[in-house]
């Protein structure tokens, strides 16, 4: 018994993923050749799991901007937002976020996982509840547990499970928040919103979504799903990342409720944590006009989604719910997942591979970008044709192993 | 409902999700002796919130260690 004794389970875990050669944990990028390109392994891929969407990381004015910044500023603020960290470019992104939004302010942090554990763990005191969806992101979960609220979970985008435990807390559920997610980072599937938000009306509760995925990717200005559905005015908090389509670093919450503002000196996560950088910040702001302007961006975005969608669909594979950016395939068994993401890797197609304990299900997660061509797109399909066909093999193997056994 | 009674029907709950068949008493530790994942943990939490008609919270979990333990909140978030 040591203090390592707990993670030799894990340990086994990684050690079997590293058994067919280059591990897809941690898989080293040698090079970076664009937003859809690297060297992995020796060679050049496709990369097709990388959160993406919209190409931002290489965009020229972007890198520009951080590159002045850089000269001008520096590497870094050294020091927190509330001490010697927050410089006019951190509250022009601010004032360039809550007006994107159209709400009266907006809270920049270092990382978005900062942003939701921030205003999650803070909003949600020790008299309140909190009421997140099952399938909620690990920085949801570490939230509730950091909070000193009553913690519930309701099943994955269903909105009567959560009218009833709304239902259970009668007066209390004024004192509740809920958190759901405009896209589902695993399998690509959006929450029913607009029900979600005739129930937390009803209750009296307020209503948190995370647009981390649905940023850049949904609504006409880019604002997310809750923009795509004319619910903006109605959420109560919006959450987000830079990470994704903004191709940068950082995180930030609006609201239209002025009082957000008064969270600042209480978020543990936002006070005690240098500010982002100069640099990071100058490409973040760029890059969100670009996102709201650049709707074409967009538009390339969701074809190639659908067409990889359809496509994968009809090779037998199972896909998520719904045509998404993500385009998962789930899969049976993590020896399967596995074999097929080295089949993909070798035929030049970097995806995710998400197994247990990441998440309940094996995964093949596939995420794809604006800056995919539609030859990019040809050779993801032929890639994964490869995969269908050795599960298939697989199978008939299987069902005449079957036939042969001795009853 | 019994606190036994609702031992029993825990059990019935908690045995499909192992791994690996494994006797479960009420004194069993859930964690530490059959090794009931994290993710089986919320599984099982899912299935005791709708056999109940209950909600749940997550914080109460970090003081349920066996059968009994869960047995008795469960029985205290009864209506």
């Amino acid at each position: 018994m040591s203090l390592f004794s707990k993670f030799e389970a894990l340990a086994a875990v990684g050690a079997e993923l590293a058994q067919h050669g280059t591990s897809p944990v941690g898989v080293p990028m040698r090079r970076v050749l664009s937003p859809t390109r690297a060297e992995v392994d020796g060679r050049e891929v496709i990369l097709a799991g990388t959160n993406n969407y919209l190409g931002m990381t290489m965009d020229r004015e972007c890198i520009e901007a951080g590159h002045k910044a850089l000269e001008m500023e520096g590497t870094g603020t050294t020091g927190s937002r509330m001490a010697n960290g927050t410089y006019d470019s951190h509250l022009a992104l601010e004032r360039e976020i809550a007006d994107l939004y159209g709400m009266p302010h907006a809270i920049v942090f270092t990382t978005g996982y900062q942003a939701n554990l921030g205003t999650i763990a803070t909003l949600a005191g020790p008299d309140d509840i909190l009421i997140i969806d099952a399938d909620s992101h690990a920085s949801i979960y570490d939230a509730a547990k950091l909070s000193a609220a009553r913690v519930f979970r309701f099943r994955h985008n269903d909105a009567e499970n959560l009218d009833k435990r709304l239902g259970r807390l009668g007066d209390e559920a004024q004192q509740c928040l809920v958190v759901v997610e405009g896209i589902y980072s695993m399998l690509g599937d959006q929450a029913p919103l607009g029900e979600i938000l005739d129930v937390t009306k009803k209750h009296g509760a307020a209503l948190l979504v995370d647009e981390a995925h649905s940023l850049g990717v949904m609504g006409h200005r880019g604002c997310g799903l809750a923009e795509e559905l004319g619910l903006l005015d109605q959420v109560d908090f919006i959450t987000g990342t830079f990470s994704k389509s903004v191709g940068t670093v950082g995180g930030f919450c609006v609201s239209p409720h002025p009082e957000l503002a008064w969270l600042r000196n209480a978020m543990r996560a936002y006070i005690f944590t240098a500010s982002a950088s100069p640099a990071n910040i100058a490409s973040s702001r760029v890059a969100l006009r670009k996102l709201r302007d650049e709707t074409e961006r967009r538009d390339r975005l969701w074809a190639n989604a659908r067409r990889l969608y359809k496509a994968l669909g009809d090779m037998g594979l199972r896909v998520g719910p719904q045509p998404s950016p993500i385009v998962a395939v789930m899969m049976e068994s993590r020896e399967d997942t596995l074999n097929a993401w080295h089949t993909l890797l070798d035929n030049g197609v970097y995806v995710n591979l998400v197994v247990p304990p990441a998440a309940n299900l094996n995964l093949l997660r596939c995420s794809v970008s604006a800056a995919h061509t539609p030859e990019d797109i040809d050779q993801i399909i032929a890639a994964y044709e490869i995969v269908a066909a050795n599960l298939e093999a697989a199978r008939e193997v299987g069902t005449a192993d079957q036939a042969c056994a001795p009853r | 409902m019994e606190q036994a009674e609702i031992e029993k029907q825990l059990i019935e709950l908690i045995v499909p999700l192992l791994d690996e068949p494994a006797p479960i008493a009420p004194d069993t530790d859930l964690v530490q002796e059959v090794g009931l994942p994290s993710l089986k943990v919320m599984e099982l939490i899912v299935q005791v919130e709708d056999t109940y008609d209950i909600s749940y919270p997550l914080n109460q979990l970090q003081d349920v260690r066996t059968v009994k333990d869960l047995a008795s909140s469960v029985q205290q978030l009864m209506p």
